[in-house]
């Protein structure tokens, strides 16, 4: 499957979000998914992610 | 004495703290924390200055990339900001991302579309500021010090206006205090001076002139000693608002001539 993933595409078996974010070495309750354009509730991250899925992975950064 | 204690004419300590969104602060000195060398001191910074509010960004994440929160005191009231946002509908969704990252509901909405001198753009400032004031989001727009703009953000809803005292990272301070006083003036909501502030003079400055709040990032983070200058800016705002609230004296032109501080009735009479 591929899905686009921070605007990249991604070639993978990905099987959800927490799949997706253990393999990016990211923290759940850290960051904010994005699916298709609209907030992903956190208890959505075991859903399975389907082909051409865009996710958008977003944190707090310094700034002023 | 607290952070936000005073004193009365009769020399007796009193509250003054700062409401915003129904929260009550003790500090009125906001910080940012951007372009620290190492983020690692912002909880140097936050303690020394006495900051209770604490701004961020939001950006897409990198490969195992860190993000900020791990350096932020717990407790302090986390401001996001909607830097990156070129339009209303970018801020707004920046906006909601935030809020869904469980941090409040407090957004600082910055929307520029102008990459050299990084103004930001009053019309779509106060479009978004009405769509997230709606959806109970706690507003504090980044604007220029213009009346009109200033008026559409109250009239979107905004919990404060920050109004910028010159452009965005440029140490060059209160440019724009004749705009600020005007808004000082008109606006029924607390003023947070944003941008721009090089020196704790300038805080100070803000302040004495009936400034609620001053917010700080460039000034303290490219200071060689960035907790002290935090502190320093501390002082600087609770100084000025000090001397705001007990009321400077006028100023004489000098023409005028001086006024004797001391009775003038001659040597030893």
């Amino acid at each position: 499957m591929e899905i686009i993933i921070n605007g990249k595409s991604s070639a993978g078996a990905f099987k959800n979000i927490n799949d997706l974010l253990s393999r990016e070495d990211l923290d759940p309750k850290l960051v904010v998914v994005e699916l298709n354009g609209k907030i992903l509730p956190k208890e959505d991250y075991d859903k399975p992610l389907r082909d051409g899925d865009a996710v958008e992975i977003v944190q707090f950064v310094a700034g002023g | 004495m607290t952070a936000s204690q005073i004193l009365n004419f009769y020399g007796k300590a009193m509250e003054d703290p700062l409401i915003i969104g129904g929260e009550q602060l003790s500090s009125r000195l906001f910080i940012g924390t951007g372009k620290l060398g190492d983020d690692a001191l912002i909880p140097r910074i936050a303690e020394a200055s006495g900051a209770q509010v604490i701004t961020v960004a939001m950006r897409r994440v990198e490969k195992g990339q860190k993000g900020i929160m791990s350096h932020i005191p717990a407790g302090m009231r986390i401001l996001p900001n909607t830097s990156g946002a070129r339009n209303a509908e970018e801020a707004v969704r920046l906006a909601r991302i935030a809020r869904a990252a469980g941090c409040g509901d407090w957004i600082k909405i910055e929307v520029i579309s102008d990459a050299r001198h990084l103004l930001p753009d009053g019309y779509e400032t106060a479009r978004a500021t009405e769509t997230l004031a709606k959806e109970g989001f706690v507003v504090l727009p980044y604007i220029n010090p213009d009346l009109y703009v200033a008026r559409a953000c109250v009239a979107a809803g905004a919990a404060a206006v920050m109004p910028l005292g010159a452009p965005i990272g440029t140490n060059r301070g209160l440019r724009t205090k004749e705009m600020i006083a005007i808004l000082i003036d008109e606006i029924d909501l607390p003023i947070i001076v944003d941008a721009g502030l090089g020196a704790p003079s300038h805080a100070c400055e803000a302040m004495e002139m009936g400034a609620s709040a001053c917010l700080v990032n460039t000034a303290i983070s490219s200071a060689d000693n960035p907790p002290l200058m935090g502190r320093a800016f501390g002082e600087a705002v609770k100084a000025g608002r000090g001397a705001f609230l007990a009321g400077l004296g006028a100023v004489r032109g000098r023409a005028e001539g001086a006024v004797a501080s001391s009775p003038l009735t001659g040597f030893l009479r």
